[in-house]
């Protein structure tokens, strides 16, 4: 198997395809702060009701959807991978499919970890993946394909003509199906509801082809008209809802009129 | 927990909270307003007002001596009334213009000339006067220089003291030239009174005459001395009386002239005019001694304009204690919209019933503050430093 995976994909076959990961003081600082913020008694609580529901539900992908963006979708996916990776050892894959841009997550690539800890990591049997949605690969009979979901200009070589790019929303499912099998956790990384317009990947649609979702409210998101906006959105019975995390302790308005502001 | 409020749950304690959540911006809010108020102090153009007390007794409204002729009013009110519309007689138009003109309010600064009703009704607004005591009235000014106050309230002073004197006395020498007229008038009734008395006598007597003439006339001739006698007496009394008028013109013209017939004596008629003589002589006594130049006894200035020490606006005490209270108001009204927009908001359990899915927790708050957080996860964090090497 050859995987163009971003970062650090040190399985056998894709050793030599491995990029070094960037010595970035940047991302230090940010994985320092995830570090430190999975310690805390609030996440440790969180996340072992997820594990919890996993381990009884048996269920492999999660999507991860919110209102409105800045809410901390990236951060909390970026810590759930952290969480899987370094505190149960599991294998983690992290699909981000918030931006069709040839720029990675600043997030994502810092959470990557370095040699020593993927190589302890990987006789443990754990790894941490992070594929951005360019990036993708279809895992199809053909054997590996690099396939831009979202390019224009690759995309025309991978998906018959009379399809616009936003059928890509629809590959992710048979993408995970492929993948299931390797890896315990595949979380993936949504567009803002709110945000969502024909360019993105609609986080509605993929939560339809993922096994859970969970919803991520803010304080300013907890009133009942965005409550009830959210739930008619997420409406669809094809939708697993894995449960409701809060980041209820934001400043009041910090994010609120940011998003009011794009949601406008 | 839901984040509601009910009568029965709002105890001391949650007030506490409320203030206490409420307190940093409180105090923001009332440090603004007082600022505010300082800034307005300092660059709000002042304004000065000079004052000055009059003392106009009751007796300035009266009529002296003819007290009974005609009577003065006794009403506090209307005395007040009365004061104060003299004055408004002293700040005549004209009055109002030459201030107005001396101060150069006439012309805007660059020489335009300004509509002299509006020059007129900002001087009229400037000058203020209200009653201070019972016969008080407080006089003043405001300006934008204490020189200027003061001047203006001298003048407005000066112009009302002069305004007093000249009509307590106009009205006293119409008084004393109505009581002239009238002194005239009787007299020249009680003239032709006294000559009418004395044709009804003269009648009387030649009736009298007559009457023993013909009594004579049976016993003696025309040439008895007796009968010669009082012919004589007789052409006497027909000179005199075609000398005396039978009726007085002024009582056959004058319509008021004819009531004193009824009397039929002159004594109601002498009375009368021994009276208004004796009045016309006292008001001529009062002429001359308020019009010698000395101070009117009705009339005193209890308190000079003075110049003003220090601008009456802006008041640096009034607006602070504005500044307090107004902050107070905007505090409170901050406090009610954040606590009425946190009632909008429900809690994490609340969210997750009304989403219909269970609460899995609480993300705790990163030690970072929120500057981390609000990142997309496409960009470097602020304060973050550049990658040393290229990414993947």
């Amino acid at each position: 198997m050859s995987m163009n995976i971003l970062s650090l994909a040190r399985s056998d076959d894709a050793r030599q395809e491995v990029k070094t990961r960037p010595v970035d003081p940047g991302s230090r600082s940010v994985m320092d702060l995830l570090q430190r913020y999975v310690r805390e008694p609030e996440f440790k609580r969180t996340f072992s009701r997820i594990v919890a529901s996993q381990e009884t539900d048996q269920w492999r992908s999660l999507c991860v959807v919110s209102s409105y963006p800045g809410e901390g979708k990236t951060f909390l996916v970026c810590a759930l991978a952290l969480a899987y990776f370094y505190c149960l050892r599991r294998r983690v894959l992290v699909l981000d499919t918030v931006h069709q841009t040839v720029e990675e997550s600043f997030y994502f690539r810092s959470i990557l970890p370095d040699d020593n800890a993927l190589e302890k990591g990987h006789r443990q049997g754990a790894a941490l993946h992070v594929m951005s949605s360019r990036e993708i690969k279809h895992q199809g009979s053909g054997g590996a394909e690099v396939v831009n979901l979202n390019g224009a200009a690759n995309f025309a070589r991978a998906v018959p003509s009379g399809f616009g790019p936003d059928v890509s929303d629809f590959l992710i499912k048979g993408f995970i199906a492929d993948l299931e099998d390797s890896y315990d956790l595949i979380v993936l990384d949504t567009c803002a509801l709110s945000a969502t317009t024909a360019h993105h990947i609609d986080p509605v649609v993929l939560a339809t082809q993922v096994d859970r979702t969970l919803v991520l409210a803010t304080h300013d998101t907890m009133r009942d008209d965005q409550l009830s906006t959210m739930k008619e959105r997420l409406s669809d019975p094809r939708i697993q809802p894995l449960g409701l995390v809060v980041n209820a302790k934001f400043p009041l308005g910090t994010f609120g009129g940011k998003s009011k502001k794009r949601a406008a | 927990m839901v984040q509601q409020f009910s009568e029965k749950a709002f105890s001391l304690r949650e007030l506490f909270t409320v203030v206490r959540r409420n307190l940093f911006g409180g105090v923001i809010a009332l440090l603004l307003a007082v600022e505010v108020a300082i800034l307005l102090i300092m660059y709000l153009p002042p304004k000065y007002k000079a004052t000055a007390v009059v003392d106009i007794q009751s007796s300035y409204f009266g009529s002296p001596l003819t007290g009974d002729l005609v009577r003065g009013t006794q009403d506090p009110a209307e005395l007040r009334a009365q004061r104060e519309a003299l004055l408004r007689v002293a700040l005549s138009d004209e009055f109002i213009d030459s201030l107005a003109e001396s101060l150069g309010l006439m012309t805007t600064p660059d020489g335009r000339p300004l509509s002299r009703q509006a020059v007129r009704e900002g001087m009229r607004k400037r000058i203020t006067y209200f009653p201070g005591g019972p016969t008080n009235l407080n006089l003043s000014a405001t300006a934008g220089s204490a020189a200027e106050a003061h001047d203006v309230v001298q003048r407005v002073l000066n112009r009302f003291v002069g305004t007093l004197i000249n009509t307590r006395y106009t009205a006293l020498v119409q008084s004393r030239d109505a009581i002239q007229a009238q002194v005239e008038f009787l007299g020249r009734a009680l003239d032709d009174q006294g000559k009418v008395e004395k044709s009804q006598e003269l009648r009387e007597r030649l009736q009298n005459i007559d009457e023993q003439i013909q009594g004579l006339q049976q016993r003696y001739t025309a040439l008895h001395p007796e009968m010669v006698d009082l012919r004589q007496k007789a052409d006497s009394l027909r000179r005199r009386l075609k000398n005396v008028p039978a009726v007085s013109e002024i009582f056959r013209e004058d319509e008021v002239a004819k009531s004193f017939l009824v009397a039929r004596t002159e004594q109601p008629l002498k009375d009368i005019y021994h009276d208004l003589l004796q009045k016309l002589s006292y008001l001529n006594i009062t002429l001359k001694m308020e019009s010698a130049g000395e101070k009117p006894y009705y009339l005193a200035v209890l308190e000079e304009p003075g110049v003003p020490m220090g601008p009456v606006f802006p008041n640096v005490r009034d607006f602070l204690a504005l500044g307090f209270v107004f902050g107070l108001v905007l505090a409170v009204l901050q406090a009610v919209y954040f606590e009425l927009r946190r009632l909008e908001h429900l809690g994490p359990a609340e969210a997750a019933r009304e989403l219909e899915v269970p609460l899995l927790g609480t993300l705790p708050v990163l030690p970072e503050g929120k500057n981390v957080l609000r990142l997309e996860g496409r960009q470097r964090p602020l304060g973050l430093p550049e990658a040393i090497e290229g990414t993947a």
